[in-house]
């Protein structure tokens, strides 16, 4: 009888250390999932944007570049997408406002946005920003002078390649040929001379 | 007598009882645990801090940088692209005001008051957060192409026969999402008040098989 007992403890000693053993493992494969898949590419993944070539716009609605249109995104918006690369220095992200509701995001390729502002930001209706590295930050504070105003907003990109994206409100019907040239105006192009003001 | 003798050696440790079949078994388990729970998550939560407000719920931190993996991770396998903070804040709603899932053979009354925003949009998208291509453009309604709305109340309906008044229209036989989204929000709904948001309610009228 003692020896059945001390069989069928000892069983569930062997059924607990496994079952432990299977939940440390399963949370180990659980977790690196959820931090991996953001940089793994996939159909349904952000990533396949890196295809479209850099510093370029490209406009995606229903009816132009529909395979990359992203997942929930609103039928009354026009957007413009410029994949951008911070390896040759700063890029300067210059957008025109007019009529139509226009915003600009930034994406890092792992779905996080960076930064984000409206059309409210623009100065004599033009939107006009500096995309930079800390690095390159540091060195364009350390030939600022110190007299001259500056006029470009600046800001620290935390990846080195990610996106711009552009959406450009067409609340009316009407507004669909404008709110695409607005969005085709757009561009983000490498601006070396950002560091030397 | 051998089944004793190893109970009672105590030598016998309990890793020496992994065998292969044992270390197989555990890793296909682990597998299947871990893999099983990672897609289910993504799938079926839309990451920590998703906010309901009556039907609609949205997820006010998916346009900031510091975005909890598990919505980062549903995001990026779903292909969405989110709205950032400073543009604006998106609502989904799959179900009506008692609860039951949004159907085309159903006409609905979608009423009340909105958030104060610069403007705003109601869109029509299938289950999976696809347009639908074959409703065209009267598969959304924006706050430039409302008609009798007054200090932000509005009162849409969604069908699919043609109706009198605001319409939006719905595919046939299709079960279906409203997406709110509203650009340039003021303050007290693009942040940790977003459960103070008003919304309109979504009121099923009538059914044509239900």
């Amino acid at each position: 009888m003692s020896t059945l007992l001390n069989l069928i403890k000892y069983s569930w000693i062997k059924f607990i250390f496994f079952a432990i053993l299977i939940s440390l493992l399963s949370l180990i494969i659980h977790i690196s999932l959820i931090m991996i898949l953001p940089f793994s590419a996939g159909e349904g993944n952000i990533n396949r944007l890196s295809g479209l070539p850099s510093h370029k716009t490209t406009i995606i609605n229903t009816s132009k570049n529909e395979n990359y249109l992203p997942l929930n995104s609103d039928p009354a918006s026009v957007l413009a997408i410029c994949p951008y690369n911070l390896a040759s220095g700063p890029v300067r992200v210059i957008a025109g406002t007019g009529d139509e509701i226009l915003t600009i995001s930034f994406h890092a390729f792992d779905g996080r946005v960076f930064y984000a502002l409206s059309d409210r930001a623009a100065q004599r209706n033009v939107i006009n920003i500096v995309l930079m590295t800390r690095l390159q930050l540091d060195e364009a504070l350390g030939t600022d002078d110190q007299d001259d105003i500056q006029n470009d907003v600046r800001i620290l990109s935390p990846v080195q390649r990610g996106l711009v994206v552009v959406r450009v409100l067409a609340l009316q019907s009407s507004e669909k040929i404008s709110a695409e040239q607005r969005a085709s105006a757009f561009h983000c192009k490498p601006d070396t001379n950002a560091l030397e003001n | 007598m051998r089944i004793v003798d190893l109970e009672f050696n105590k030598k016998a440790s309990l890793i020496d009882d992994l065998s292969a079949l044992k270390v197989f078994v555990v890793l296909v388990s682990s597998c299947l645990f871990g893999l099983g729970s990672a897609w289910l998550t993504i799938d079926l939560h839309s990451g920590f801090g998703s906010v309901e407000i009556g039907e609609w719920r949205t997820h006010p931190r998916v346009g900031y940088y510091n975005i909890d993996p598990y919505a980062r991770a549903a995001i990026i396998r779903r292909g969405e692209m989110p709205l950032g903070i400073g543009e604006g804040i998106q609502f989904i709603s799959s179900r009506d005001v008692s609860g039951l899932p949004l159907n085309s053979q159903c006409n609905y009354r979608v009423s009340g008051t909105l958030p104060i925003a610069r403007a705003w949009t109601l869109a029509v998208q299938k289950i999976d957060g696809n347009l639908f291509k074959s409703l065209n453009e009267s598969n959304y309604l924006t706050s430039r192409s409302i008609v009798n709305s007054k200090n932000e109340i509005v009162t849409i309906f969604a069908s699919v026969d043609v109706q009198s008044g605001n319409w939006l229209s719905l595919p046939p036989d299709s079960a279906f999402n409203l997406v709110f989204r509203f650009y340039d929000v003021s303050a007290n709904i693009n942040s940790s008040a977003t459960q103070r948001a008003d919304l309109p309610r979504v009121e099923r009228i009538s059914c044509q098989h239900y």
